[in-house]
């Protein structure tokens, strides 16, 4: 396992903050473009609601220039961590500084320099695309000149400059997402927030909104990305924080991520009989740790090596053993999710 | 039957809404009945007016004056003391007089100048709603006059005036008789024809904005086009939310007559009670009918309290709902006669009449009603199956 | 600037918003018309004569009698069918007449005086008695009872079916004839020298024929001020109708709190998260609020004053400045209702509605006469009642013109929009929320 891995079990945590900051240090140190002072630091962060603990002593720090992918379980405390740090909500412990400075909902020099996309799709019904944006941009741009300049900037960052006079309810899902983003971005926002910015668009759209993001961070902003499509994630986000129950579970760069798992192969044959002799045959196969017959289907997974498929067409040529097709698979960013958070049905 | 379920579903969680609106309403229509009530009977009486006289004159003649008024009425004559109490200066006085008549504390307020006596001239203040004004100055005027015809027959001051006085309190005696249509026609009016009169205000706007309340819930594009994937067919879907709204508006229908009848009973006569609720129930229909309308025509629950309360309040003043229908300008009575609500009054007073529910009358004022109904219903199906053709 | 920014960003938006034109431009000039339509010739023909439906009935074919169908023919506020006793009947149990009026008559002991002759006039008839007395020579003619109205004349009588002013005007009517004609008889019999009745009986004569008319139905005198001119009452409808459009600015602020509050909506969210101090971004918003609320009532205003030619026996300026007081306390309670409400989905259409038809209500919307009600029971409600206050105020301007009363229901006003402002920010200046 990759030393800048951090995995966290149940039994490990137990409010050490002392450690957490240790390990966030080291996978920090690893990850981080930069060496400068994190944009972001949260420390010990606790919020409660009520008897429910929403987030546990949760600890971050994101670099200047990172994209940090923030994943978790429905109700597993992202959004509550990020309506702390925008300091929307109160919180019962626990420090956080945006640029070096804590962060409260009076710092409005702080406020500044964030950008947030929601969730949800906040924009206004009856102004038009280009006063919507036009609107958001002027609670942070004071200057008319600067102003218009970002706007039409915004507009062209998302491709709505054909759209610029209709009102949201005449955009499909897929615009009305990039108007979202044009109104939390447009005034250049050194910190951004993507809280699931992709929910419900088309694959053209979502694969726009990436490349924005993408150019916004080679711009120099920091991104903090919430999403459920691993895909994306593993794509976007130089390094992952996984929060479950309100606490960090994981952390690391993707490979690393899927390099903790124990799985690092796995090998699927189309085989329409095999004897119990050759299936212990196969397990005794260098790497192998798993044989599943599904039906007509065998899963092989295998825990490291770099020839695990050759070693096993060897052995069912040996035994001339029947064959079919065979695919092999390396584990994604998903299968490290489903490993860490379980499998069971949340919310 | 899931969409029907799906109603009362929806009003369950919506239920303590509809039930502020519900009870808003029912209380409005007891503050306007109970007001009614009270001015609508003393109009024709001339006992029990509360005068009020500001005598600077001192005269004999307003003394007499003042005497005869206290024969039928509750006359204060201000002291000293009670101008002080008033205000400081006379115009102060003149204008808490005036804010005592507005406000109800007299009904009238007689004021002799110091003239009195030399020009008989005096000025007073009343208010419109009642006929005191009218009344107590006819009195006096009728007085005077007599006094001024008793003097130019030669009569000296005394006599003039007590002679004055015999007239006057001679014709007090008028014969006026009430007709008893008691067997066609009612002569008074009691609670419960008030509050079936202003009833159907109250009933519309409560029934129109549950209903809506409720269908708004049910009017999200997606939940419109899953239930139309269904196997239900557009006109069962229409059916099973018109006979929800429906079921839903007899119910507060029944929440409002079982009210009234509580609180009248013992005071009116309850024999009339079954032609009244027969009368409500095109208005419910209709109300019914309307909201299931305006739910085609928009979801926002604002445009529809808007329109709700535009149409109902229009209506209600313009049909004789708040204002009498012998009170109102003929022109405006006809144009009435295109909406419901006017049928609903004119059936109100016949069932205060105590005329037949069979009669050919009172089967029109219910026959006219539920065309609106059924006219509100056929355009809400309309729109409805167009909409849903179109999307 | 960012307020300004806000402002009229904001301003736009409601603008284009279909539920605050309706309800705050529309909604106000739909009631006032249908105000006008139902009793707007109320308040324009004031000063006219109503006319009042009364059948006549002739009791008997004599001179009384029809000198009686002829006068009250002559009155201007009187539509007469002279009809006999079924037809009458009929008429006013169809609600044809207020009410029937059975003529007067000589009684027996008159038309034994008479003995076929009649009376042509009050000269002829002291003649007529003049001849009596001398020809009887006796006491009897000097009797109490001869000395009786009645006993010469069966007086005219009313009967009517139910309580109404119509039927009042026509009750005083009656008791007006009835004293003349007491007065008349009176004059006669009391005469000592019979040579001055024929002058006393046409002088008599004169002054009821001018005496007999009657003032309108809508006998409203009220106390005025320098020569004002009066107001009429039935324009407390449209006071009390300015009230509630003043008012619906709940509505409008309670929208706004909606936007700019990150616990009602995300839109609020991502105003919170902008580097703008939550009093600047409420403070604009409240104030574009106000403004289109003053330009929806001063609409309504002009559009009382100069569409349907209602006066408001009043500067116009002060009307509107109190509209505009009324409507700040509008916008103030509608954000102490979102402040302390949340959320909640009553605080977006049900309070704001009932709170300003229940205040306009309560101020004589529907029922003119309820705040007289609530002076004799309760006068602190008035007293707190935006609605009623304005109200009050525009009565006193109108009829008193700009005085204590008027500034005493503005200054009021100010001191609940006040009250609910302090209440609001005590609430809302938290600057986080403990749940979103």
């Amino acid at each position: 396992m990759d030393q800048n891995v951090v995995i966290r079990r149940d039994s490990d945590i137990a409010g050490n903050t002392q450690s957490s900051k240790h390990m966030s240090d080291v996978s920090s140190a690893a990850s981080q473009p930069s060496s400068r002072q994190p944009v972001v630091r949260i420390s010990g962060l606790v919020k409660r609601y009520h008897e429910k603990v929403a987030v546990d002593h949760f600890s971050l720090e994101v670099g200047e220039g990172e994209i940090l992918g923030l994943l978790g379980p429905n109700g597993s405390g992202k959004t509550t961590t990020l309506n702390c740090l925008l300091a929307l909500l109160k919180y019962d412990k626990g420090d956080i500084e945006i640029f070096g400075k804590p962060m409260d909902p009076s710092a409005y020099d702080i406020k500044r320099d964030i950008g947030v996309v929601m969730q949800n799709v906040a924009v206004i019904d009856s102004l038009s695309v280009y006063e919507n944006i036009d609107f958001f941009c002027g609670l942070y741009i004071r200057d008319k000149a600067l102003r218009k300049k970002y706007v039409e900037q915004a507009i062209d960052f998302t491709g709505l400059s054909d759209y610029r006079k209709y009102r949201p309810k005449k955009l499909s899902g897929g615009l009305l997402r990039r108007l979202n983003i044009a109104c939390g971005i447009a005034h250049h926002p050194k910190l951004i927030i993507f809280d699931e910015p992709t929910v419900a668009v088309d694959p053209q759209s979502r694969n726009a909104i990436l490349e924005g993001i993408r150019r916004l961070n080679k711009e120099g902003a920091t991104i903090i990305y919430t999403s459920h499509y691993m895909e994306e994630v593993e794509e976007l986000c130089s390094r992952i924080v996984i929060i479950d129950n309100g606490r960090e579970v994981a952390e690391g760069t993707a490979a690393e991520l899927k390099a903790s798992l124990r799985n690092r192969e796995t090998i699927t044959v189309e085989v329409r009989q095999i004897s119990e002799e050759n299936l212990r045959g196969i397990r005794e196969i260098n790497h192998v740790y798993d044989v599943v017959q599904n039906g007509g289907t065998l899963v092989i997974r295998c825990d490291g090596g770099s020839h695990n498929l050759v070693h096993i067409m060897n052995f069912f040529m040996e035994k001339n053993i029947d064959f079919g097709r065979i695919s092999t698979q390396l584990p994604t960013l998903n299968d490290v999710f489903l490993e860490i958070t379980g499998k069971e049905l949340r919310d | 039957m899931p969409v029907f379920k799906a109603f009362f579903k929806i009003l369950k969680v919506k239920g303590a809404i509809v039930l502020i609106y519900v009870a808003a309403f029912i209380a409005f229509m007891f503050g306007i009945t109970l007001q009614s009530e009270s001015a609508g009977e003393s109009m024709f009486q001339t006992k029990n007016l509360y005068v009020a006289v500001w005598d600077k004159s001192r005269s004999a003649l307003s003394d007499r004056i003042i005497q005869m008024l206290q024969g039928e009425n509750e006359v204060s004559v201000l002291t000293a003391d009670d101008l002080q109490k008033l205000g400081t200066t006379e115009k102060e006085q003149l204008r808490e007089l005036n804010d005592d008549v507005r406000y109800g504390v007299f009904d009238y307020v007689l004021i002799f100048p110091e003239t009195f006596e030399d020009d008989d001239q005096y000025s007073y203040f009343s208010t419109s709603d009642s006929s005191a004004g009218y009344i107590i100055s006819e009195q006096i005027d009728t007085f005077l006059k007599c006094l001024k015809i008793n003097m130019a027959a030669g009569m000296d001051g005394d006599e003039a005036l007590e002679k004055a006085a015999e007239v006057s309190d001679a014709s007090q005696n008028a014969e006026i008789r009430m007709a008893d249509f008691s067997d066609e026609g009612g002569s008074t009016h009691d609670s419960l024809y008030y509050l079936y009169r202003f009833m159907c205000y109250s009933v519309m706007m409560a029934i129109v904005i549950g209903i809506c309340t409720v269908m708004t819930g049910m009017k999200n594009d997606d939940l419109v086009r899953r239930i139309h994937c269904s196997a239900l067919s557009s006109q069962k879907i229409s059916l099973a939310r018109f006979s929800a709204s429906l079921l839903f508006a007899v119910g507060v229908m029944g929440l409002f007559v079982l009210i009234a009848s509580i609180y009248c009973l013992g005071s009116a006569d309850m024999s009339k009670n079954s032609a009244y609720i027969l009368n409500l129930v095109p208005v419910v229909i209709m109300s019914a009918a309307f909201a299931y309308l305006l739910s085609t025509l928009t979801a926002d629950e604002s445009i529809i309290n808007m329109i709700t309360n535009m149409v109902s309040l229009a209506m209600s003043f313009m049909c004789g709902v708040f204002i009498e229908q012998n009170m109102m300008q003929p022109g405006v009575l006809k144009a009435a006669q295109f909406m419901p609500f006017y049928w609903y009054v004119q059936g109100v007073d016949l069932a205060d009449a105590s005329v037949s529910v069979t009669s050919p009358a009172f089967l029109q004022c219910i026959g006219i009603q539920l065309l609106f109904a059924a006219a509100f219903a056929a355009a809400g199906i309309v729109i409805s199956r167009s909409r849903a053709a179109g999307k | 600037m960012t307020f300004g920014h806000i402002f009229l960003y904001r301003i736009k938006e409601l603008f284009r918003q279909k539920w605050c034109v309706g309800w705050n431009f529309l909604f106000p000039l739909v009631l006032a018309t249908a105000f006008f339509v139902g009793f707007g010739s109320f308040i324009r023909n004031a000063d006219i004569l109503t006319t009042v439906d009364v059948a006549v009935v002739e009791t008997q074919d004599d001179e009384m009698s029809s000198s009686f169908v002829d006068l009250v023919k002559k009155l201007d506020f009187m539509n007469v069918s002279v009809v006999d006793d079924e037809e009458a009947q009929e008429l006013l149990k169809d609600g044809d007449v207020a009410g029937i009026l059975y003529a007067p008559s000589f009684t027996a002991n008159t038309r034994q005086l008479l003995n076929g002759n009649t009376l042509d006039n009050a000269s002829s008839a002291a003649d007529t008695l003049q001849i009596s007395v001398e020809n009887i020579g006796s006491s009897s003619m000097l009797t109490e009872d001869a000395k009786q109205a009645s006993y010469w004349i069966n007086d005219p009588t009313l009967t009517v079916a139910e309580n109404g002013v119509n039927q009042t005007i026509l009750s005083q009517f009656l008791k007006s004839y009835i004293a003349n004609e007491k007065e008349m008889a009176m004059i006669i019999t009391s005469a000592d020298d019979p040579s001055a009745i024929p002058a006393a009986i046409q002088k008599t004569a004169d002054m009821m024929a001018e005496d007999m008319t009657f003032g309108s139905s809508d006998v409203s005198l009220r106390y005025t001020d320098d020569g004002r001119g009066q107001l009429s009452p039935y324009m407390h409808y449209f006071f009390a109708l300015i009230a509630m459009a003043s008012l619906f600015a709940s509505w409008i602020s309670t929208s706004i709190l909606d936007e700019a509050m990150a616990n009602h909506s995300e839109i609020g969210k991502r105003n919170e998260c902008a580097p703008v101090p939550r009093a600047v971004s409420l403070t604009a918003n409240i104030l574009s609020g106000l403004v289109i609320q003053v330009i929806s009532v001063t609409c309504l205003i002009l559009y009382i004053q100069y569409v349907l030619k209602l006066n408001f026996n009043a500067p116009l300026g002060y009307v509107i400045l109190i509209s505009a007081v009324c409507s700040a306390t509008g916008i103030a309670f509608g954000v102490m209702f979102g402040a302390l409400l949340g959320n909640h989905p009553a605080t977006t259409t049900a309070v704001p509605l009932l709170f300003s038809m229940g205040c306009s209500f309560l101020s004589g919307l529907m029922v003119g006469n309820i705040q007289q009600i609530i002076q004799a029971a309760a006068p602190w409600i008035n007293r707190i009642n935006p609605a009623a206050l304005l109200t009050d105020g525009l009565d006193s301007l109108g009829s008193y013109g700009i005085g204590p009363a008027y500034w005493q229901d503005v200054l009021i006003l100010l001191a609940l929009t006040a009250a609910a402002i302090a209440v609001s920010s005590l609430i809302l200046r938290r600057k986080n929320y403990a749940s979103l």
